[in-house]
């Protein structure tokens, strides 16, 4: 039986809802109409959070709206019209937003981690003179300094292997991945430092060509970059590492 | 979206919509420490929560042309975007976790989700604020401090009946915003 609906106590629901007292007539309604009992369950929680403590609020760096215009104003115009009569906002908004995780270029900001990438590319490349050769092999007899197998990072599988090889006096890094594949992208050989914070391009790699050199330096080895990844980059102008490593291995020296 | 009560709110989601960089800004103004509170919760680094404001920010402009203004709020989708890119940047930070266990140990940590009890509470905090005067004054006064709605008239000088409009009136209104957070949710 449901009553009325000029009879519903509206104006007393929020009562109910705050456990307030009512007339009795009221919480009779509400007790047996479905449609009132279904409004107090809804208003419960909101009344709850009314009452609740309000949540202190921090506000942001202006840096960071000034970092939003920049990139708004550096990168390029997004695809209008991506699905504009789906349903979820959310998700519409997804599509249109091309590197969700990567700041674009311009004004961007970025993360410590990628920070001591860029200073590490930047300075160490710069200063300690790392050629990005990548001229073919071999020549004869080098002495092998250090041997890395490279892996896949979660299941271990062997991908190819990576070779600190020193021949007349200056020293390449030989790396092999026959089971590589750059996708849309290409691969690129990264020498990470043993702090995880830094790291050195040493070159792009061409998915099935065999083992490829790289010239590197002796200074990298001993300042602890020792650990060869390959990663899969876009062709998106950023230098730093994609975050997409394919392979990873330790040079035992 | 009740545009009787909120035209202001409906007026400012159609100029973004329309491409007003002056209401991207003024969106900014009002819900950029919502948006940065929710994520430096949810993430626990004040950098990667600025991380994550700039890359809502970004993305709503972006995807401006999804906001349904007759749907939901600025501050409901706003939180719907956080939601996303707090869930990428914990995404982002377990493969970076991985990538280091390959040189040192494994990683195992889980971050912790939006925080969505915190959402919902900075929702309904700013919804509460935007009520206006005298119906916010009259859902503390009958919540908070747990008046009687005819001491809340009494209060607020205003006719019972009055009192008792812009509470049911004001708590639905409420309940919409909450409601657009839960409808979040189900996705």
């Amino acid at each position: 039986m449901t009553p009325a609906e000029d009879v519903h106590p509206d104006d007393d629901l929020v009562l109910v809802a705050s456990g307030a007292a009512v007339r009795p007539e009221v919480a009779t309604h509400v007790a047996t109409c479905a449609r009132c009992t279904s409004e107090v369950a809804a208003l419960r929680p909101v009344v709850e959070l009314v009452r609740g403590p309000a949540p202190a609020l921090e506000t942001p760096s202006p840096a960071v709206w000034d970092a939003v215009l920049a990139e708004l104003d550096g990168a390029p115009v997004p695809a209008r019209g991506s699905a504009p009569d789906a349903a979820s906002p959310v998700e519409d908004a997804e599509p249109a937003v091309v590197r969700p995780l990567r700041p674009a270029a311009g004004g961007r900001r970025v993360s410590p981690w990628w920070l001591g990438v860029a200073a590490a590319v930047g300075l160490v490349v710069g200063g300690a003179g790392v050629a990005v050769v990548g001229r073919p092999a071999p020549e004869p007899s080098p002495s092998v300094l250090a041997r890395a197998s490279l892996d896949t990072l979660d299941t271990r599988q062997v991908l190819g292997n990576a070779s600190a090889v020193r021949l007349d006096g200056h020293l390449d890094l030989d790396v092999d991945t026959p089971r590589l594949e750059a996708g849309s992208g290409y691969l690129e050989v990264w020498l990470i430092n043993r702090d995880l914070r830094r790291m050195v391009s040493v070159g792009v790699l061409r998915p099935g060509e065999g083992t490829q050199r790289f010239a590197i330096d002796q200074t990298l080895l001993d300042q602890g970059y020792v650990i060869v990844d390959i990663s899969r980059e876009g062709f998106d102008d950023r230098p730093e590492h994609s975050g997409d490593s394919l392979a990873r291995g330790t040079l035992a020296l | 979206m009740d545009a009787e009560v909120e035209p202001d709110l409906h007026d400012l989601a159609e100029r973004l919509r329309g491409g007003s960089r002056e209401a991207l800004e003024e969106v900014w103004a009002r819900w950029s420490s919502l948006v940065y509170t929710l994520a430096l919760r949810s993430v626990g680094d004040h950098h990667d929560a600025e991380d994550v404001t700039q890359q809502v920010f970004v993305a709503a402009w972006r995807g401006r042309h999804t906001l349904r203004p007759d749907r939901g709020s600025v501050p409901g989708w706003l939180v719907g975007i956080t939601r996303h890119k707090v869930a990428d940047l914990h995404a982002q930070r377990s493969r970076r976790a991985r990538d280091a266990a390959a040189a040192t140990t494994l990683p195992g940590q889980h971050a912790p989700p939006l925080d969505e009890r915190l959402a919902a509470r900075l929702l309904l905090a700013d919804a509460l604020d935007r009520l206006g005067e005298p119906r916010a004054s009259a859902i503390r006064l009958a919540l908070v401090d747990e008046l009687t709605h005819e001491e809340v008239a009494a209060r607020l000088g205003l006719p019972l009946g009055t009192v008792k409009s812009h509470i049911r009136r004001g708590l639905a209104a409420l309940r919409r915003h909450l409601e657009e957070v839960s409808d979040d949710d189900a996705r």
